[in-house]
């Protein structure tokens, strides 16, 4: 653990500001009274977990290499003297799942999902021209500047479980880390039926399938599939159709089918995160 | 928008409202209707023989699946809005009826606890390894139904997985439910020859073999019987169809394995 006033390279740690399972986030400033920033730590009890290690570094690699008005900014990286890698990223406190939440589980006017959505197609999009699959795209990975749906600038975070396919793959994976065939990686609620099935295979529409149920969320004001058992929510994603009229009238007949075509169970079906981009653009 | 809600606002004012997304007039309905749902549920469990089942559950689980699926109802009239709750009460009560009848058959292997074949039972509590082999067959299995094609994925989810009445399946996949045992009986002989052989069979995979039509026309009756809940024996079932008994004792073994793994608790 790093007490406040620690130094990391040209931080200086002002408090630990969550614990996660994995790492913890300190808020930091890159000089007394200079900018905030989020200094990411992989715990110390992870470090002889050569995947953990591998996932963190090659996310690492990932950020270093993008640069995008939605995806979060990685400032510095390396490893602390006693070992542990860290990662310095902008400072953006809030996240989607905070500001739906703090809406006492509302949902989101149409525009303000909308304007989200569209960001995060933005991100994804361009994550899939460079071959990048996100594979985790939630609540909790959407992080935004202010509280406030309407105006806030949203960035992508939390890459480790992120994929690299085609020639760029040895480029930017620092080191390989199995994806282990039909270990299911990702988050229950917002994978698709193929991440489901064998995640090695899920391609960029698993990323569509995640932005729709994400997108269905902010418009309903809960989740499209509601189980608390794994096989339940299997059985949901794989073979139920998603409850539609819970998106409500004011949602745009547009978005809904753009949703509904988003939420496809196979992924030929579902449209390219370009489509989405356009589709969206087109909302009223 | 909400409105405030009176006690003079008739059952069809409440049903415009909540239609236009007023979730006060929306609760209002429920409540309004709660003690006939409560009445309906009693008079049908009457019917049955005594169980452990309670009017106050299937009163509950109909209430509770008329709310989700209240997008569903078409009606404008009081009358309109009692019947489509006496459907979905009796779906709920046939389901249920099924529900115990198989937890009633699995009960037959039970013993005494305080008998001498007490002890050799095996405790109930899996081991991981066990738990972890149930997981990646349950996996395997929805994973296989996922490949099928798609209306016989939709009929074998519907009809045998969400377990709903086959009536109700046809009028949601707009088909005549000779045409839903059509799809089910395709798809579980194709769901066996991927299980069983590891075949990718395909909608024309000639290897996927032949549907006879006597096999079809009893799954049906199959369905039917089970849909009226009633507690149907597969082994008495399949003696009454000896033109197709072979297919037919086949596709009742994939569904009693593929209602092994049905899911149990959701919101859908």
């Amino acid at each position: 653990m790093l007490l406040p006033g620690s130094r990391v390279g040209e931080y200086e740690v002002a408090r630990l500001a969550a614990a996660g399972a994995m790492c913890d986030v300190y808020e930091a400033r890159q000089a007394p009274g200079g900018r905030r920033v989020a200094l990411k730590v992989l715990n110390e009890s992870w470090c002889l977990q050569g995947d953990v290690v591998g996932r963190f570094l090659n996310e690492a690699r990932l950020l270093q290499g993008i640069r995008h008005p939605h995806v979060v900014a990685l400032l510095a990286c390396g490893s602390l003297p006693n070992g542990p890698p860290y990662m310095v990223l902008e400072w953006l406190p809030i996240s989607l799942a905070d500001a739906l939440s703090g809406a006492a589980g509302r949902a989101a006017t149409p525009a303000e999902a909308v304007r989200v959505a569209l960001q995060m197609a933005d991100a994804l999009g361009a994550l899939h021209e460079r071959g990048i699959i996100h594979r985790d795209l939630k609540p909790e990975n959407v992080l935004l500047d202010v509280n406030d749906l309407a105006v806030a600038h949203s960035r992508l975070a939390d890459f480790g479980l992120a994929k690299v396919r085609g020639a760029q793959a040895t480029d930017i994976a620092a080191v390989h880390v199995s994806t282990g065939g039909s270990v299911a990686l990702g988050t229950w609620d917002y994978m698709a039926p193929e991440q489901w099935i064998k995640s090695k295979d899920a391609g960029p529409k698993a990323d569509v399938y995640a932005l729709g149920v994400l997108l269905f969320q902010m418009l309903a004001g809960r989740l499209p599939f509601r189980a608390e058992q794994p096989k339940d929510l299997m059985c949901l994603h794989l073979f139920e159709d998603p409850p539609l009229h819970l998106l409500g009238e004011r949602t745009p007949a547009v978005v809904r089918d753009l949703v509904a075509r988003m939420l496809s169970k196979t992924a030929p079906a579902r449209p390219s995160m370009q489509e989405v981009l356009a589709g969206l653009s087109e909302a009223p | 928008m909400n409105q405030r809600v009176r006690l003079g606002d008739s059952v069809e004012e409440l049903i415009e409202r909540a239609r236009s997304g007023d979730s006060e007039a929306m609760e209002a309905l429920f409540r309004r209707c709660r003690p006939r749902i409560d009445e309906l549920a009693a008079r049908r469990l009457a019917r049955r023989p005594p169980s452990s089942m309670r009017p106050s559950d299937i009163a509950q689980e109909t209430a509770l699946r008329a709310f989700n699926r209240f997008s569903t109802f078409k009606g404008t009239t009081e009358a309109e809005w009692l019947s489509w709750l006496m459907s979905i009460l009796e779906t709920t009560a046939a389901l249920s009826f099924r529900h115990a009848g198989r937890q009633k058959r699995d009960d037959r292997g039970a013993v005494p606890v305080d008998g001498p074949e007490a002890a050799k039972v095996p405790a109930s509590e899996r081991s991981p390894s066990q738990a972890a082999a149930l997981e990646e067959a349950w996996q395997s299995a929805f994973a296989h139904i996922f490949q099928l094609p798609d209306e016989q994925r939709q009929a074998i989810w519907l009809c045998h997985l969400r377990e709903l009445r086959v009536a109700e399946v046809a009028e949601r996949m707009g088909k005549t439910e000779a045409a839903i045992a059509g799809l089910v009986q395709r798809g579980l002989k194709a769901l066996r020859l991927r299980m069983t052989d590891g075949a990718v069979a395909e909608p024309s995979d000639a290897r996927v073999p032949a549907a006879s039509e006597d096999a079809a026309l009893a799954l049906l009756t199959y369905l039917r019987r089970r849909d009226a809940g009633g507690d149907v024996d597969p082994a008495a079932f399949v003696a009454e169809h000896p033109a197709c008994a072979d297919e037919l004792r086949d596709m009742l073994d994939w569904i009693t394995r593929i209602q092994a793994i049905r899911p149990t608790r959701f919101e859908a």
